[in-house]
């Protein structure tokens, strides 16, 4: 069959950053050997000249394909942050991979996962769908094994492949008994057909192994377990990029189905997603506790925030989604501020041990201070940016005190916890002596994106109006 | 001009309803400016003192020309506007938390009081602290007292003065302890601090306890709340009641007055801004703040009216004998916030704000004054001095001016503003009159003895007889607030319809009572003449003759013997088993949770085996159990 032509021009954010990923890839195959790669830098421009033309010239409200891929006010808020995060890794990544025999491959694989997520926050039809994931994960795995010669590394990228595998069949079992009960893959008539069919058994075992593939995704329990080892194993720019990215991205597809075509089962997902957020905040909570490896500690923290993101979507409201959205975007800025600081110190301490944090404050009080305020955001003080997210994410969730304030009343316990796992770091960076005094410097590029980082804590701290009444448009214009 | 006179009062029509302006935006600049500079001198110029100095008086000098703007913008609007502008922190739901400033009448006096006595301040501080090492964190914290203290007069809801009335008491403890590499300015800030903590517990309570059954933070909305009539006069008392305690502790008040005459261990500066004009004056301006919930209890309004009027008298009499200047001038300040409360008690807003005003200037100035002589002399000690008069000028004849007001003698402000207190208390409760009447005879007395021993007859001391008059950057604010200690009272007409709670009060003149209330610190000052110049009734044949009050009143009445009799005895023991109890049960609880939450950490982590065939085993028994939930909750 044909389509009818398209004007192509509503994937210029998409084309600008596949032209930065094209030159860096063709300038590291023909550079001279002994050059270093200028992938990274090519990267850089083409991500910034995307984000700039994203918020410059927004493509307006269009579906192509008869609506397989659409541009909305939900694809365009993600591409925007999938963006802003790939800016901040690119910077943070800089100096990191500068001579780093793999650099080339890994910008190479950077772009492409973006690339699969910019094209995932507009993808409206299952297959669509899955190939926009498929590209972004596969990137994710290898990126995750590139340490060559390092064991651990080898480890991630194997188990994150064989547990994403599962996760990739799930996701297709369900979408093949989803589209043989409603007849189409497109999600559009998939949500006109859901309401016929929402007594039919397998289109509930549809729903529940794609949310399965989600949750693998997202981190959330019981699909969590590569988390901590790909976060210890894997290159520590790739695992900030995957640990905002990588959540996001679970949650637009999450999004785009459990609202679209499975509004109809909202009774029995619901039920579904709040068991996994308490399971979720548990684990990732109460793990963290013991854990002596900082990235293996971000691992725990970030499936403990996932369940946050989880709270907030269980009601399934504009509110909620807002909410979500709201959150998504502080925590881009705040994980990727505690990652940054990490990426740093583990490249003058040679280590991930949460030791190497022992009297950072006195190697470098700079990275000590974005740290600090990265965890208290992650904890939720106020007046960081965490605290405003967590706040709306419970005050959507208490929409309905009658159904989710046990959820509500687990997960502001359990960030009294998550406050205490951070606290001891923020301790031991404070506190602590130092082993020895050799000052830290983060350098130009990794400087500026932590700069980055702690103004968006601030700003969307102080001021989350503007990107509050944003995500509330979004939420309210895509329903 | 009418002649001068007493001041009679009759009420005039309801108020109208007030009308709210937005405010121009430079409102933000009163308390940020200083704030800037805080964070500016912090950061910045901590190392060059001159300027972190120079940053601090700047800020706040631009503080006063906005807060005069205001001031000018309010008294344009009239009594019944109030400015304000809040900016939405985040609106979730039920819950908008605001971040705001409000102008009224009440608030635009004290921003001007504030900035200028400040302003003041600062600039005579540039003399006074010239040759110290720590003079950038001196002004810095001045300039975060000051942000404070401006933020805290412009609250617009009680979370936010609850805040800055905590930070003003902060700033008090750094500053009194700002020498703290002596002993007694650490213990004397020590013991501000926990002290005002004592009164500020029952304060918190007293604003928890509004807030949740008026449903809101904001003043207006409690207000409003209120004058429905939807609190229950019970409530409503114990609700002033405790704010009031608050309000003890700021403003020394008896029982919890014996920190400030030990503040005065800080920098002289620091007792004329903190200590006499402004912070200890903020338990007076709260109370006056929240009349719309004190006049709603008459028992409340006696309890504050009777302690104010004890502690003018108290204070008044046990600064009859002290020594140390500072410590006269500190219980002076006791006693005269005692008459503020006392006629907030009374029921005039009025009057109490307006001996507040005018006792801000001219009691800053005495401070000022005091601290000039001490710069000079290098003691406290006013027998040391003597003599003074010939050779520092013009702080004598500042001090003079500064010291007549304050004994309320015509034509200098402070007769003014006690002569309305003195109306209103006349009319209120006639015992309570004659305890004002006799502190303002112990008032005069007890400054004619300071003006007549420090500056007059010959010098005592080594430092009295080589004083030299302080520079210019001392003397000039000295002119300016001895200025203003003259001028401001002829303000009190056009004040009394600026400045009202409930109902306008008009200023009436009356004669008669006027004579017979000047005729007392006449007497007053007199006596001290007598005593102090020509030696007729000798002072210390006075102190033999009497040894039983005049060691009552060297001992302050034993107040703080008694206090520490008290801890000693009752509260450290009672502490001592709090201590136990606590290291034993509660850190063991608490020391239990975190012990529960390592070991759930530790035990759960074996879930987490490193083996991808238990990783994809969970996620297939997810999936599975997620099957079965589905499967339940459909067969709901």
């Amino acid at each position: 069959m044909g389509f009818p032509a398209v004007d192509l021009s509503v994937f210029r954010v998409e084309a600008i950053l596949l032209a930065g990923i094209g030159a860096g890839f063709l300038a590291d195959l023909i550079r001279p050997r002994n050059w270093r790669s200028p992938a990274g830098w090519l990267l850089l421009a083409g991500a910034v000249a995307a984000l700039v033309a994203a918020f410059a010239w927004p493509v307006p409200n269009a579906s192509l394909w008869d609506g397989v891929f659409v541009v909305d006010g939900l694809a365009r808020y993600f591409k925007i942050l999938f963006l802003s995060a790939l800016v901040i890794v690119t910077l943070a990544s800089l100096r990191d991979m500068r001579d780093q025999s793999w650099a080339g491959e890994y910008y190479l694989c950077l772009g492409s996962s973006t690339t699969g997520m910019l094209l995932l926050s507009g993808a409206n039809e299952l297959v669509s769908l899955f190939v926009a994931l498929e590209l972004t994960s596969l990137s994710l795995y290898v990126m995750a094994a590139l340490r060559r010669g390092e064991p651990k590394s080898q480890e991630a990228g194997l188990k994150y492949l064989l547990v994403g595998a599962f996760s990739t069949a799930l996701f297709l079992f369900g979408a093949s008994f989803v589209y043989a009960i409603g007849g189409s893959t497109a999600l559009r008539d998939l949500a006109v057909a859901g309401p016929l069919h929402a007594s039919e058994p397998l289109f509930l075992v549809g729903l529940v192994f794609m949310l399965a593939a989600v949750g693998f995704k997202v981190a959330a329990v019981p699909f969590h377990m590569w988390a901590p080892d790909v976060y210890e194993g894997g290159p520590t720019p790739m695992v900030a990029f995957a640990s905002v990215a990588s959540k996001a991205a679970g949650f637009v597809i999450m999004i785009r189905l459990l609202l679209g075509p499975f509004r109809v089962l909202q009774e029995d997902w619901t039920l579904l997603v709040s068991v996994m957020a308490a399971g979720t905040l548990l684990v990732g909570s109460f793990l963290a506790i013991p854990q002596t490896n900082i990235k293996r500690l971000l691992a725990y923290s970030s499936i403990a925030q996932a369940g946050y993101l989880l709270v907030g979507f269980v009601p399934g409201t504009p509110r909620g989604v807002s909410a979500v959205l709201l959150f998504l975007a502080i925590y881009v800025f705040t994980n990727l501020g505690a990652f940054i600081s990490v990426i740093v110190v583990s490249r003058s301490a040679g280590s991930d041990e949460i030791a190497a944090f022992a009297g950072l404050s006195r190697r470098s009080p700079l990275v000590a201070l974005v740290m600090m305020l990265s965890l208290l955001s992650l904890a939720g003080i106020p007046p960081l940016g965490g605290f405003v997210g967590k706040v709306y994410l419970f005050a959507a969730a208490m929409e309905f005190p009658s159904r989710f304030l046990w959820l509500v009343v687990l997960a502001v316990l359990l960030s009294i916890v998550s406050l205490y796992y951070y606290l001891l770091v923020i301790r031991r960076m404070y506190i602590e002596e130092p082993t020895t005094t050799a000052p830290i410097e983060p350098g130009f590029t990794a400087g500026l994106a932590l700069l980055l980082c702690v103004l968006g804590i601030l700003a969307l701290g102080l001021a989350p109006r503007y990107l509050l009444d944003l995500a509330m448009g979004v939420a309210q214009g895509w329903q | 001009m009418v002649a001068a006179g007493a001041v009679a009062v009759s009420a005039l029509a309801a108020a109208p309803a007030i009308t709210v302006v937005e405010a121009p935006g430079y409102l933000w600049l009163i308390p940020g400016l200083p704030l800037a500079a805080f964070v500016v001198i912090g950061l910045v110029t901590r190392p060059w003192r001159l300027l972190s100095a120079a940053v601090g008086v700047v800020a706040i000098g631009l503080s006063f020309v906005f807060s005069l703007w205001t001031f000018i913008a309010q008294v344009k609007a009239g009594p019944d506007t109030v400015l304000a502008s809040s900016l939405p922190w985040f609106t979730t739901g039920t819950l908008h938390p605001m971040v705001g400033l409000q102008v009224d009448p009440l608030s635009a006096v004290m921003l001007l009081v504030v900035t200028t006595v400040a302003l003041m301040v600062q600039i005579y501080s540039l003399g006074y602290m010239a040759g110290e090492a720590g003079l950038s964190r001196f002004y810095a914290y001045l300039s975060l007292f000051c942000a404070a203290m401006l933020g805290l007069v412009m609250a617009h809801s009680f979370v936010q003065l609850f805040v800055c009335w905590e930070l003003v008491g902060l700033c008090s403890y750094l500053l009194i302890g700002f020498w703290y590499d002596r002993d007694a300015p650490a213990f004397a800030a020590k013991k501000a601090f926990v002290t005002t903590r004592l009164g500020d517990l029952g304060f918190l309570l007293g604003v928890l306890l509004v807030c949740t059954t008026a449903g809101s933070f904001e003043f207006s909305e409690v207000q409003a709340k209120i004058g429905a009539g939807l609190l229950d006069p019970r409530t409503l008392t114990l609700a002033a009641l405790l704010l009031f305690c608050g309000a003890v502790g700021k403003s020394a008040q008896v029982p919890l007055h014996v920190w400030l005459p030990d503040a005065m261990e800080g920098p002289t500066p620091v007792s004329a801004l903190i200590h006499a004009a402004t912070m200890v004056a903020a338990g007076v301006y709260m109370v006056a703040r929240f009349s719309f919930i004190f006049h709603g209890s008459p028992d409340a309004m006696a309890t504050v009216a009777v302690v104010g009027g004890i502690t003018a008298f108290f204070a008044a009499t046990i600064a009859l004998v002290q020594d140390d200047i500072k410590r006269v001038l500190a219980y002076s300040t006791i006693s005269q916030l005692g008459y503020m409360m006392l006629a907030l008690g009374a029921g005039s807003v009025t009057a109490g704000m307006f001996h507040l005003f005018t006792h801000a200037f001219f009691k800053a100035l005495l401070f000022l004054g005091a601290g000039a002589v001490i710069h000079a002399v290098h003691t406290n000690d006013m027998w040391e001095m003597g003599g003074l008069r010939k050779s520092m000028p013009w702080t004598f004849w500042t001090f003079a001016i500064g010291s007549l007001a304050l004994a309320g003698f015509f034509p200098f402000s402070g007769f003014f503003s006690k002569d309305e207190i003195l109306v209103h208390v006349l009319a209120y409760s006639p015992a309570l009159f004659a305890l004002a009447v006799a502190g303002s005879f112990c008032t005069a007395f007890y400054m004619g003895r300071v003006v007549f021993v420090a500056f007059l007859g010959t010098a005592r001391g080594g430092g009295a007889a080589h004083a030299h008059e302080a520079p210019l950057v001392m003397r000039g604010p000295l002119v300016i607030l001895a200025g203003l200690s003259i001028a401001v009272g002829w303000w009190v007409w056009d004040f009394a319809r600026f400045v009202y709670a409930g109902e306008m009060e008009e200023v009436h003149i009356h004669l008669g009572l006027a004579a017979a209330t000047q005729l007392v610190p006449l007497a007053g000052l007199l006596l001290a003449a007598g005593m102090y110049v020509y030696r007729s009734p000798d002072p210390e044949a006075l102190s033999n003759r009497f040894p039983g009050v005049y060691n009552l009143l060297r001992h302050r009445y034993y107040v703080d013997e008694a206090y520490d009799w008290l801890i000693d005895r009752v509260v450290m023991r009672f502490s001592a088993g709090i201590g136990w109890f606590d290291r034993n049960v509660v850190d063991g609880a608490v020391n239990g949770v975190a012990w529960l939450a390592r070991q759930t950490g530790a035990q759960l982590r074996y879930l987490q085996t490193g083996r991808v065939q238990h990783y994809a085993a969970a996620v297939f028994g997810g999936v599975a159990l997620l099957l079965l939930l589905a499967r339940l909750g459909g067969a709901r």
